[in-house]
């Protein structure tokens, strides 16, 4: 059960095209709480700065204007604490399954013991068991985020950070990787922040969904998804609730 | 038609056929004496001087000498090349270095080898020292070229990637740019090797005393064709092995490589 709170309060961000070029807001005013063991999606068009948003959260980029706070602290850099996910997986090709998963931990000095144990636990939670001694060339585009998501769990982070993670999986397995997904947060509750263009996804998986708009990016609405869980595709999908919060953040979108 | 050009052993039987036939056409002209031996030699003017040579040497030295002394300049300069070359290349993975060191190597790149032979002939003397710089300065600007766009190479939202996994920047850059940049230093150093290779016989030409380059001149000098094409016919086949030998490392070490996501 996580315990981790990630608030983004006031943030802008700004860049500067070309040298002495003008000043462009990617970024404006952005305000949202991710609460313990909550999943939030970002949902906007392609240039709303989402995906920057999360490189904030990551570490990899900082705000031109107010904070970004885990558990009350500052965020500066990238840490093991904060797990991202990315659209391409970005294993490491010369490393077996087994070994990318394990990568973390024991560069991080974690006793080979619990790392081991670790691994194979969430090998199998990702559904990878019997592929330990397979390189990621050998591996489907969905295995593949697979490996990418128990490399990142096995961190214990405390929060999931994932960019448009299901993006460019062809409609099957997306649905199944939306489904371990939410799996995966059933059985280990993790805090997660979502970057998505796809709205049925979002609301699918979402317990909040924040809408944003582009030029500047800026957040539309923020929903409450209040569909009951667990939830199964085939139910969910088909019901009025899920239909009618669709439409709503497609006439946001529209816009 | 796609299953039969999918098949990799119809192309090998095409390439066997070809080297046969020109084979078979030399041996034909041969036995039917139609080849000059101090123009272009029939097999058996080959296969006597062949014969000469490994049980009396050429000009004091064994054959095996003379094979040895080539190989052991060519590796001498290529293995300083290596060890210099990739270190400095990946050091030009930094800014401020690349700014430094870029424009000579830029400049001193397109410069062919041959044309430092004179100069370097007149730095380190007629010895071993003026072959061996010759053939590790055109392998080194090889090398860091080749190491320093492996590590450009390097996607950068792998190093992020890391960096959110916990690494350090000591462990980043050996755990994942050094492993991530060996595919493109292997390939260098096959590049090189064939470099080095060359580079000896051509420095060889110049004031040796043994070594297949030499032996090339001076047999030619003396009218010994058969010795000439021994000479050349050697430095192929050896060539074809190191680089073979590089080869099998790379599909070995590098499973992995051009097949990632």
């Amino acid at each position: 059960m996580s315990t981790h709170t990630l608030e983004i309060q006031g943030v802008g961000r700004s860049f500067r095209s070309g040298q002495g070029g003008e000043l462009i807001q990617a970024l404006r005013n952005i305000n949202l709480t991710v609460h313990p063991s909550e999943i939030v999606s970002i949902v906007g068009p392609s240039g709303c700065g989402k995906s920057t948003l999360l490189r904030m959260v990551a570490g990899f980029d900082q705000p031109s204007e107010g904070e970004i706070l885990l558990d009350k602290k500052r965020i500066f850099d990238p840490g093991a604490d904060r797990g991202i996910v990315f659209q391409t997986p970005q294993l490491y090709p010369w490393l077996n399954v087994f070994d990318n998963v394990i990568f973390g931990p024991k560069k991080r000095g974690v006793s080979k013991e619990s790392y081991v144990s670790d691994a194979e636990r969430y090998i199998a939670s990702v559904g990878l068991k019997g592929f330990e001694h397979h390189y990621p060339y050998q591996l489907s585009g969905g295995m593949r985020q697979r490996l990418q998501i128990a490399r990142v769990l096995i961190n214990e982070p405390a929060i999931l950070l994932m960019d448009e993670p299901f993006g460019a999986l062809d409609y099957q397995t997306r649905l199944d990787m939306q489904r371990l997904l939410l799996e995966l947060c059933e059985r280990y509750r993790p805090t997660v922040l979502f970057i998505t263009h796809d709205i049925e996804e979002a609301v699918f998986i979402s317990d909040r969904i924040h809408v944003m708009g582009a030029r500047p990016g800026r957040v539309l609405e923020s929903l409450q998804v209040d569909l009951p869980r667990p939830r199964i595709y085939e139910e969910v999908a088909a019901s009025e609730a899920f239909m009618r919060m669709k439409l709503r953040v497609l006439n946001l979108l529209r816009h | 038609m796609n299953t039969i050009s999918a098949n990799p052993w119809r192309y090998r039987l095409i390439s066997v056929t070809a080297v046969g036939v020109v084979l078979g056409a030399w041996i034909l002209l041969s036995i039917t004496s139609q080849l000059d031996p101090n123009k272009f030699p029939p097999v058996q003017a080959i296969w006597s001087a062949l014969d000469e040579l490994l049980s009396r040497g050429y000009s004091g030295h064994s054959f095996l000498e003379q094979v040895g002394a080539s190989v052991k300049r060519a590796m001498a300069g290529f293995g300083l090349a290596v060890l210099i070359g990739v270190p400095v290349g990946i050091g030009l993975g930094n800014r401020s270095l690349n700014a430094v060191a870029g424009p000579f190597l830029t400049f001193m790149r397109p410069i062919p080898p041959i044309a430092l032979i004179p100069l370097f002939t007149f730095y380190f003397g007629i010895g071993e020292t003026s072959k061996v710089a010759l053939i590790f300065m055109t392998s080194f600007l090889y090398m860091t070229v080749s190491a320093a766009s492996g590590v450009k190479s390097v996607p950068q939202d792998l190093i992020l990637a890391s960096r959110s996994l916990g690494l350090n920047s000591r462990q980043i850059f050996f755990s994942v740019i050094i492993p991530a940049a060996s595919a493109h230093i292997l390939t260098g150093m096959r590049i090189a090797l064939t470099l080095a290779w060359a580079l000896v016989v051509a420095a060889e030409l110049i004031a040796a005393q043994v070594g297949l380059g030499f032996m090339i001149m001076d047999a030619t000098t003396f009218y010994r064709i058969p010795i000439v094409f021994i000479g050349i016919l050697t430095i192929g086949l050896i060539g074809l092995l190191l680089d073979s030998l590089l080869l099998i490392v790379e599909k070995r070490v590098l499973h992995w490589r051009g097949r990632q996501s």
